[in-house]
């Protein structure tokens, strides 16, 4: 079970959005996986204890110092990005 | 409408220029004085309903009725028996009367006759006597040359006896008027449906009728309800009146070897004092019948007179419903006892084919336990069938209702076992003392609290991590974006108690809401000595408030876009200077709503400084958004730019859609975030978004 987390500024927008989209890809691609949100001022901790991070570009400073995996978004809304970032990911470490 | 003996009285009152005393009217009418007084009353009642003043009773001196205008004595000759027209609904009434008792067989021309109608009304009339009699299982045959009769056993009729006159009394709403006037109206209705056998008994024995249910009563130590005394009194009524006209009924009394004639009834003198009062020297079958009928009326019972029996059938329902239904819950001995007690009666009731005492309890029970009452009423059936053989589905699954009201409350009683308990936080200011007493408040009120830690408001600020847990409850205002937080008075003030509790329940909305009922109950329980009834009602109109709080939560958890973007809340071509205005102006639409206040405008104003372009989610399209728990639910606003601004985001900039949510749960809106991807994901949308001239538009967009 991979665990994953979705960091945004206060962890009810754009990380939901990005939960969603992220679960929807993940279960297209068949990979079992736990998904969690936090917002900018508990992300980090939530980050540690995660197996991937996803957050958008412009808060990936947040988790610079985090030496975990982490996908950058630039657009929450994209499907396909998230899916295309998700399968490379899985694909990369063997879960596919 | 008045009866002739009143009718009588009032000649004999407004031609007499003195008052004239009771007795000297029960002399003068042969009747005793008790039902000249109830006579009175019925007088008294006709007067009113022609707004004339009733007659005037003075102690020692007499009655007195004045006619001075001859209003009343014209009323009398105009509303005269013979004048008396039925309505329909009467005519079918006297019908069905008349083929179950008073005639053996009659024919269309001759109800024709009787009622002064056309053969055609009849025969539409029959029709509906025909469906009654099929309603309730009677047999009722009609051959031409030969007539119309009912052809049945003398046990079917007479059940038919008795609700035909429930029907004729409309005893469901006159049952205490006839209780307090001692059936004097029956005599009034039996005539007014020419019912003359029954107006005849009631006529001889109305009064020893009375005194035979007391009789009854005395004998066994018990009071019977207002609806139990009705249908006895209705049962020995036409019982007499049947014995009377040479009907008896046949018990069979040692093919039903589980009903036994029960300690508590004397049959002897009861027997003997029926001979005493009307000279009837009543058979054993008859009185076996009585007794049934007495025992099936009876609410409670003495635990010596339970059958073993009951008991066992009282726990196999239990068993059964707990096992069909995956509850579980604790049956105390003395909800056992109480079931079985029930069941003890129910059996003469399903014996004799009548339904229990109507209860407007059983109808909510019904609607709010739909499961347990379907368990209950087929495991009933197939018990009951093993057992008496024959008996009424409906009869029985009336039954089953009560029962389920048995097992519900039974539910009730020990609810929390099991249940997760909800991990809290306290928070006061560095005292120690409030804490306690709030720990101990909250503990004492609440099951299933479980209080992780107790900690001061600067602790709680300072803390980088806490430990996990579902609310915490703090002595003083305090916002947390990640936990719920509610402030409440030390003390636990009564709305203290009721937000919490409705916090509890929104909180666990997995588990089966009887079991939050039941919590509650068990608090107001505690202040309150509740009887198994009373916690019933309680958990209904619980359950009724739960369920469209649940309902109205759904509702609100997941609202849909166009719900929450109404078209004040859209506005197109917005001129902003930059990023900050398009923020004002997006918080502006809801805060004139109402929604939201200046503040909160602030604070995402003050984010989007913090945090930079974080809350551009897609090319052009902004998502400012603020966690407000306060609120009452989520609220969103959406804007159109006319000229796009920079928000800072790398890739994404400029922005030229404004979407604004605040929430005051981070999951509550998912369903309109869901909506809104699926709305920005499509191209074409998107762009007819931007060049929306008007909102109506946008409105089409979202709502199709």
């Amino acid at each position: 079970m991979l665990n994953i987390v979705a960091i945004c500024g206060c962890g009810m927008g754009s990380s939901v959005i990005l939960k969603m989209n992220a679960e929807k890809a993940l279960k297209e691609l068949g990979v079992p996986a736990k998904l969690e949100v936090s917002d900018s001022t508990t992300g980090k901790g939530a980050a540690r204890s995660a197996d991937l991070v996803l957050i958008g570009k412009e808060l990936a400073y947040l988790v610079r110092d985090i030496d975990k995996p982490i996908i950058q978004l630039t657009s929450f809304v994209n499907k396909q990005e998230i899916k295309d970032k998700l399968k490379e990911y899985c694909e990369a470490n063997g879960l596919l | 409408m008045l009866y002739e003996r009143c009718e009588q009285i009032i000649d004999m009152l407004i031609h007499s220029q003195t008052p004239v005393t009771i007795g000297w009217l029960a002399q003068k009418l042969s009747v005793s004085s008790r039902t000249v007084r109830s006579d009175l009353d019925v007088i008294d009642q006709w007067l009113k309903e022609y707004s004339l003043d009733p007659t005037v009773r003075v102690a020692g001196v007499g009655v007195l009725l004045k006619d001075p205008e001859g209003k009343i004595e014209t009323l009398l000759k105009k509303t005269g028996s013979d004048g008396y027209v039925m309505s329909s609904k009467e005519r079918v009434r006297a019908i069905t009367g008349w083929l179950l008792a008073e005639r053996p067989t009659t024919s269309i021309v001759e109800i024709a006759e009787q009622l002064d109608v056309s053969p055609a009304t009849v025969s539409n009339d029959l029709k509906k006597v025909r469906s009654w009699m099929q309603k309730n299982g009677i047999q009722m045959v009609s051959k031409p040359h030969v007539g119309i009769c009912v052809r049945d056993t003398e046990n079917n009729i007479r059940r038919g006896c008795v609700m035909i006159l429930r029907e004729m009394l409309e005893t469901s709403t006159n049952q205490q008027t006839l209780i307090s006037a001692r059936f004097v109206q029956a005599e009034q209705s039996m005539e007014k449906y020419q019912m003359n056998s029954f107006r005849k008994t009631l006529e001889m024995w109305r009064e020893q009728i009375l005194t035979v249910i007391q009789a009854l009563q005395d004998s066994a130590q018990v009071k019977i309800s207002d609806n139990g005394f009705c249908a006895m009194f209705l049962y020995l009524l036409t019982a007499w009146t049947r014995i009377r006209e040479g009907h008896a009924i046949s018990a069979k009394e040692n093919t039903y070897a589980h009903i036994k004639i029960q300690q508590g009834f004397d049959g002897g003198k009861i027997h003997n004092l029926i001979k005493k009062e009307t000279g009837m020297d009543i058979s054993k079958d008859e009185m076996f019948m009585i007794h049934a009928e007495w025992m099936s009326l009876r609410k409670f019972g003495a635990s010596h007179e339970i059958n073993v029996e009951s008991i066992l059938i009282a726990k196999e329902l239990i068993e059964e419903v707990k096992e069909s239904l995956e509850l579980e819950f604790e049956e105390g001995e003395d909800t056992v006892m109480e079931l079985a007690t029930h069941i003890n009666v129910m059996r003469y009731r399903l014996f004799l084919d009548i339904p229990a005492e109507h209860n407007p309890v059983l109808k909510e029970i019904e609607e709010t336990f739909p499961d347990v009452c379907q368990v209950v009423r087929e495991k009933l059936w197939s018990i009951m069938r093993g057992r008496l053989g024959e008996i009424s589905w409906e009869v029985c699954s009336h039954e089953a209702v009560y029962i389920a009201m048995y097992i519900v409350a039974c539910m009730m009683k020990n609810p929390l076992e099991g249940v997760q308990k909800k991990n809290i936080i306290i928070v006061c200011n560095s005292t120690i003392a409030t804490s306690k007493i709030l720990e101990s408040r909250l503990k004492s009120l609440f099951d299933n609290i479980n209080v992780v830690k107790t900690i001061s408001y600067n602790e709680f600020v300072s803390a980088s991590e806490l430990p996990d847990c579902d609310l915490v409850i703090s002595t003083m205002p305090l916002e947390s974006k990640k936990y719920q937080c509610i402030t409440v008075n030390p003390l636990l003030k009564l709305e203290d108690v009721n937000r919490l509790m409705k916090i509890f329940m929104l909180r666990m909305q997995k588990v089966d809401i009887n079991k939050y009922i039941s919590a509650t109950i068990n608090i107001a329980a505690r202040s309150l000595e509740l009887k198994p009834e009373e916690r019933i009602k309680l958990s209904i109109e619980l359950a009724k408030n739960i369920n469209e709080e649940v309902n109205g939560l759904d509702n609100r958890k997941k609202p849909e876009l166009r719900t929450l973007l109404e078209e004040p809340l859209i506005a197109v071509k917005v001129k902003a200077k930059n990023c900050y205005d398009a923020i004002q102006a997006a918080g502006e639409l809801l805060k004139n709503r109402g929604c939201i206040e200046q503040r909160h405008i602030d604070e995402m104003i003050r984010i989007k400084k913090k945090l930079g372009g974080y809350m551009v989610i897609d090319k052009g399209v902004a998502l400012p958004h603020l966690l407000a728990p306060e609120l009452p639910g989520p609220c969103m606003s959406m804007i159109t730019l006319e000229r796009p601004v920079k928000f800072g985001h790398a890739d994404n900039d400029p922005v030229s859609l404004v979407i604004m949510l605040v929430s005051n749960n981070n999951t509550v809106h998912i369903k309109v975030l869901e909506e809104l991807v699926d709305l920005l994901g499509d191209a074409e949308k998107r762009k007819k978004m931007d060049e929306a001239e008007h909102v109506y538009e946008i409105l089409n967009m979202i709502s199709g």
